[in-house]
């Protein structure tokens, strides 16, 4: 059987003044080598779950286990070295050296002043050569973009030198490839570290390509854990995200906003472009049925590229791109309402 | 292993700024200077070499010895020793409560020592003058009173300190509290005669030069071990510019931290205030001043960096204030002003352009 890194069991958590109990009777288990990715609507108690798994905030009922010992019987230096953190809070610390930043994590490990011995220096070393930030080392932390800063806060965190390592929605400010970068490097780390690394996020396309497993909050202390797709078809990203204005797709993966219903529309094509056309028209609120006749409204997604014709009261019309199909598609269909709402008799 | 020093690379990335150790030098030099200039001017010019050869024990005049010895002397140690105390703790205290205003007053410190010598001056009706010859006991009533105030301050901070959840509450309660301190002041003020009101006045004005031999024997240590004490809060220091979460997630005990940074920051302005009166913008210019010349917050170089400007700055203000060659002196604490204003003007500023930008 595996060893586990950290364990909670019947775990409750939330706050003692005023009295709130954000979850309870939770059982987890974090494994060196594995990223986890935990999932959630805001105030479910991500950053609450977390703080009180590395000890930052005490723990109503339960227990944690930190490899075999007990959270709470560890000191503030030991907890230390067990988890490093990186927060989602703006640093505002004036000039200040990349290189120094990331020596700040040798803090647990050195006493007096706080003097590097070699050991520390080759920590360090390490840890920027893991985040690629070698190159940036002696830029100022306020000069770097949000994506190098977040690196830049993770190397600090390796170079704490522990073997769990929890992050606080890493990639909240930061665009497409900032993101995918950060996911990137911190599934590397986990399988060649063998860290055990927890992040929490929204960014439900990022989990579900990168994350070994999910813990998923559900809010009223809902608490549910396997891997994505465990979690796809046992359908509980549906419980826990969908309402009336969300759907969730669960042959992509996805949510996506739930629409007025604007009537049912025959599609005929294939490939991509008929996946693509189809998701435009669900955008519109249109229900996709399979072309058989003659029926009207109908799309066809014409081959080679040729462009789209459509069917729509009687009307036939050729469209070069989607925008044009589904702007067409669009005024038609408020045309229809409209004389729907006047009794049908213009 | 040490990379060799390249001057090339140095001016392309350094943005042509002197390196550490280019610094470190001119701010010995610069001590040393301002040491001898300030033992040679004064409202009796003393030429150098005269200086000098005083100091070898060459000389005759057994009036200027006098002067270098018992009056130059002991004032120039305790603007240094002042300088260093007040900016060492402007900067404990704006790494403790992350703001670029706070100084070593903050928490009401002055409040307190002004409280203690308003008691005496204004409170007794002894009329006791601070800057003329007061008698010894009078004198050490008035640091005593000074003294217990910076203390009794210290003491409901400290304790508050130990239950209040995040600095920021902290630093409100400091600075209320100081207000309700202060309004204390004024309602003896209010009750006072005008030449006791004077004398008080005097005292807010700040000076070096009430500070003999004697009173040095007191100050310097107290100074030393304050500085002593704020030397183990480097390393806490540097853990807290990430701000407290992070702080603690590295193992820090936030409550001992504080605790020692308060009590140094306690004793280093609360002896200088004792000593010298309140001594404004010295502690919250010089730490501002000393990252932008070293580029870093690193508490580790800027706590020497600090003790080194904020000595030389207040030995400059001094020399200042005595309007060389004149017999005219003017308040230390409108120097301090002059000369520290600017540069909180210029941080501030600079601020808003980096927001706006």
């Amino acid at each position: 059987m595996r060893k586990s890194k950290l364990s909670a069991s019947s775990l409750s958590i939330g706050y003692l003044q005023p009295p709130s109990v954000l979850a309870q009777d939770l059982n987890l288990d974090l494994y060196g080598g594995e990223l986890v990715c935990l999932l959630g609507p805001n105030g479910a108690g991500k950053s609450t779950l977390m703080r009180t798994l590395c000890g930052l905030q005490g723990l109503l009922q339960g227990s944690i286990e930190i490899m075999g010992r007990c959270l709470s019987g560890l000191s503030p230096k030991e907890r230390a070295s067990c988890f490093a953190v990186v927060l989602t809070e703006r640093l505002q610390l004036g000039p200040f050296s990349v290189r120094d930043l990331v020596c700040l994590g040798r803090h647990p490990h050195t006493t007096g002043f706080g003097r590097l011995r070699p050991r520390d220096e080759a920590v360090i070393e390490w840890a920027m050569q893991c985040t690629d930030i070698a190159a940036i080392q002696a830029r100022h932390v306020n000069e770097l973009s949000d994506g190098q800063r977040q690196r830049v806060m993770i190397a600090r965190a390796l170079a704490q030198e522990t073997p769990l390592l929890f992050l606080d929605e890493p990639t909240a400010f930061l665009d497409l490839s900032g993101r995918i970068e950060v996911a990137k490097l911190l599934k590397h780390l986990a399988r060649n570290t063998r860290k055990a690394v927890l992040m929490s996020t929204h960014d439900l396309d990022l989990a579900l390509s990168v994350a070994d497993r999910i813990w998923l909050m559900g809010g009223q202390g809902a608490f549910q854990t396997g891997a994505p797709e465990d979690m796809v078809l046992t359908k509980a990203f549906e419980a826990v995200f969908c309402g009336k204005d969300i759907l969730f797709d669960r042959m992509r993966g996805s949510f996506k906003a739930r629409q007025a219903f604007s009537g049912v529309i025959a599609l005929k094509g294939d490939g991509l472009r008929r996946f693509w056309t189809a998701h435009a028209l669900e955008r519109e609120g249109f229900k996709i049925i399979p072309q058989e006749g003659r029926q009207e409204p109908c799309v066809e997604v014409l081959e080679d590229g040729a462009g789209w014709t459509s069917r729509f009261r009687g009307r036939h019309q050729k469209h070069a791109s989607i925008y044009d199909l589904v702007t067409a598609i669009r005024a038609l269909k408020e045309d229809r309402d409209l004389s729907r709402e006047n009794g049908g008799d213009i | 292993m040490a990379k060799p020093f390249n001057i090339a690379h140095c001016f392309i990335s350094g943005r042509n700024r002197p390196s550490r150790a280019v610094l470190w030098g001119m701010l010995s030099f610069m001590l040393i200077f301002l040491f001898l200039l300030a033992l040679s001017v004064g409202s009796v010019s003393i030429p150098l070499e005269t200086t000098l050869d005083i100091l070898m024990h060459k000389g005759e005049d057994l009036v200027l010895h006098r002067i270098i010895w018992d009056l130059r002397f002991p004032k120039i140690f305790t603007a240094l020793l002042a300088g260093a105390a007040l900016s060492v703790s402007g900067l404990q205290m704006q790494t403790l409560f992350r703001n670029a205003l706070a100084g070593p007053f903050v928490l009401g410190i002055n409040a307190g020592a002004g409280l203690g010598v308003a008691l005496v001056v204004l409170g007794t009706g002894a009329g006791i003058t601070l800057m003329g010859n007061a008698g010894l006991i009078a004198q050490l009533s008035l640091f005593l009173a000074s003294i217990l105030g910076a203390a009794s301050v210290l003491i409901v901070v400290l304790s508050l300190s130990q239950r209040v959840q995040n600095n920021v509450t902290l630093l409100i309660v400091g600075l209320i509290f100081g207000m309700m301190v202060n309004s204390l002041v004024s309602v003896l003020i209010y009750f006072s005669e005008p030449e006791e009101i004077q004398s008080y006045l005097i005292w807010t004005f700040g000076s070096f030069r009430g500070v003999t031999w004697d009173k040095l024997a007191v100050l310097a240590p107290a100074i030393l071990s304050g500085l002593m004490i704020a030397l183990t809060t480097v390393k806490p220091l540097n853990a807290l510019l990430l701000g407290e979460t992070y702080a603690r997630s590295m193992g820090l005990s936030l409550k001992s931290a504080r605790r020692l940074i308060i009590m140094s920051t306690a004793i280093l302005a609360g002896s200088v205030t004792a000593f010298c009166g309140p001594i404004g913008f010295l502690g919250i210019a010089v730490p501002h001043l000393c990252r932008g010349l070293f580029r870093t917050s690193d508490h580790r170089v800027l706590f020497p960096a600090v003790l080194l400007i904020g000595a030389a700055l207040a030995l400059i203000s001094e020399i200042a204030a005595q309007l060389p060659g004149t017999q005219q002196t003017l308040p230390l604490n409108a120097i301090t002003a002059l000369l520290g204003g600017p540069v909180i003007l210029w941080v501030i500023l600079k601020r808003r352009i980096a927001v706006n930008a």
